[in-house]
């Protein structure tokens, strides 16, 4: 039924409008994070004896436990450096992101009586649930598209093009994923706890 | 002409039933007062009829459409303002309304200007900044600014302060004479007294009384106060008569409607000197439905069908 998405469109803006500022907070500190990072560890691993000497450290149990097992350690460019060390705490902070943003505008505006709102308007069933998904989804591409394009502004050696987006990429996938994920515990959990819950209870099972 | 009707609407949640077989009829031009006590079902008959809720059983039509599968319809023609309006914080008043207009597809700006200037509402404020009655302003002037054909009002005053509320009742009367129909649940007697021609009363998901006022009243008491020459003897052993209670000189009682002139008659008899008659209030009236004595069974007796 296409009445089910009634009006899509201009919940979506209405929701773009509220967050205003959130998601551009968003986005923008989470490229600056990592375009930082990527800078400071070219600045702090300026040779390649330096990097190889970091792999060498990389390659003890504790850092294991921290960073996760170490891969390109033979050969440990700035790009290696950042897919190992730094991806997966970004990928991290983007999952909440994505579950914030969600569980914001779906079971927190349930609660508090603003769907109903929405629902005594001609606005269908399903179009809340789809403008989240949509303005999500766009989040999503733009933060890729920011730290791709972002990385590979850089010029740094080891970080071509492809990689760049395909690091961005890799952020955006997990946000656009986990942005799916609190959506559907949107619809099966009680209360917004809840939804919060189970998003966090699977983002730790993951990773 | 019918504009709104449910039909043995029933609502379960889990094992517990809120809506009984509920029957209820808004005739075009019509404002309908939905009243009855806290959980009576209220709100959830509201929000079966938005198509927020399913209804379990029955039927719920709003201008002969479904209010479940037509709703998207059906609500480009309807406003509704509930009893506890929630906003979003950082929005302005402004914003907000616009956002519904927008929404809904119809507008009528001058009508919306001259709203917020009655209401008195500063629209260039931020929502998360609003004192509960200024939110309900706002759902109030986004509602009466639009071109429905029907107003679904769920306890719209909650919070309004008397000058508001009487503003709100001008709107009310505005668009009955504009021909629209008004659903008004409310605790506000006076208020479904003044605005509504026939009202409903629900307790535990059930309609127990329907009609125009006049003919609730029918059922119900009259109060008198009278002050006689000489005692009115034998008044208690009268039929009809109630809670009599000595007054200084005078004396107050409660009279059944169909035994008043029998009454009358009686007190007559002594010389009357004062004569008072107050009609039941709806606020009587409703109290024996509340406390859940009188009920039903008077109904049959008064017969006002
Ligand atoms: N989602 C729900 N789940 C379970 N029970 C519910 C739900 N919504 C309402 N109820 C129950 O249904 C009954 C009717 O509630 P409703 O809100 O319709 O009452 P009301 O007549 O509007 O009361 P009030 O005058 O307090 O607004 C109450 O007992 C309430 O607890
Ligand atoms: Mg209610």
């Amino acid at each position: 039924m296409p009445n089910q998405y009634h009006n899509t469109g201009k919940i979506a803006r209405l929701i773009l409008r509220q967050d205003r500022m959130r998601i551009p907070l968003w986005i923008i500190a989470i490229t600056l994070v990592t375009l930082i990072t990527a800078l400071a560890f070219l600045g702090l691993y300026a040779t390649d004896q330096e990097r190889q000497a970091i792999a060498e450290t990389m390659n003890n149990p504790a850092m294991i436990a921290m960073v996760g097992p170490g891969y390109g350690l033979d050969n440990y460019t700035v790009g290696a450096m950042m897919a190992h060390q730094m991806l997966l705490f970004s990928a991290i902070v983007v999952a909440i992101m994505s579950i914030l943003l969600v569980t914001r505008h779906t079971r927190v505006d349930e609660e508090d009586g603003r769907i109903e709102m929405i629902l005594a308007l001609p606005a269908g069933r399903l179009s809340n649930l789809s403008a989240v998904t949509g303005v999500l989804i766009g989040t999503n591409l733009l933060l890729a598209l920011l730290v791709g394009l972002g990385l590979y502004a850089l010029a740094i050696e080891s970080m071509d093009l492809v990689g760049s987006l395909l690091y961005g990429a890799a952020l955006g996938a997990t946000g656009i994923f986990f942005a799916a994920v609190t959506a559907l515990f949107a619809q099966l959990s009680g209360n917004s706890r809840g939804t919060l819950g189970f998003s966090f209870m699977i983002l730790g099972l993951l990773i | 002409m019918t504009v709104l009707m449910t039909s043995k609407l029933t609502k379960r949640f889990g094992k517990f039933t809120a809506l009984d077989g509920v029957n209820m009829e808004v005739n075009k031009g019509e404002v309908y007062g939905f009243i009855g006590p806290n959980g009576a079902g209220k709100s959830t008959t509201i929000r079966v009829l938005l198509g927020i809720l399913k209804a379990s059983e029955g039927e719920a039509t709003i201008f002969g459409k479904d209010a479940w599968n037509d709703a998207v319809e059906i609500h480009k023609q309807i406003a509704f303002v509930p009893g506890d309006v929630n906003l979003w914080p950082n929005l302005t008043g402004g914003e907000v309304i616009d956002l519904f207009v927008k929404l809904r597809g119809s507008n009528n700006k001058n009508r919306r200007e001259e709203l917020i200037q009655k209401f008195d509402l500063d629209p260039s404020k931020k929502c998360g900044t609003y004192s509960k009655g200024n939110r309900q302003k706002v759902a109030l002037i986004s509602a009466f600014s639009s071109e429905a054909e029907l107003y679904i009002l769920d306890e719209p005053t909650s919070g309004l302060d008397p000058l508001m509320e009487r503003i709100f009742q001008e709107c009310v009367s505005e668009a009955k004479v504009a021909g629209k129909s008004v659903l008004l649940s409310s605790h506000i007697l006076s208020e479904v007294e003044k605005l509504c021609d026939r009202i409903g009363i629900i307790r535990q998901g059930k309609i127990i009384e329907t009609g125009t006022l006049k003919e609730l009243r029918h059922l119900t008491r009259t109060s008198l106060l009278v002050e006689t020459i000489e005692p009115i003897a034998a008044l208690n052993d009268l039929k009809g008569v109630h809670d009599i209670q000595e007054q200084e000189q005078a004396l107050s009682l409660q009279v059944d409607a169909e035994e008043l002139s029998n009454v009358i008659k009686h007190i007559s008899k002594f010389g009357v000197i004062k004569l008072e008659s107050a009609p039941p209030t709806l606020e009587d009236l409703f109290m024996r439905h509340y406390k859940g004595t009188g009920g039903t069974s008077t109904v049959g007796a008064g017969g006002a069908s």
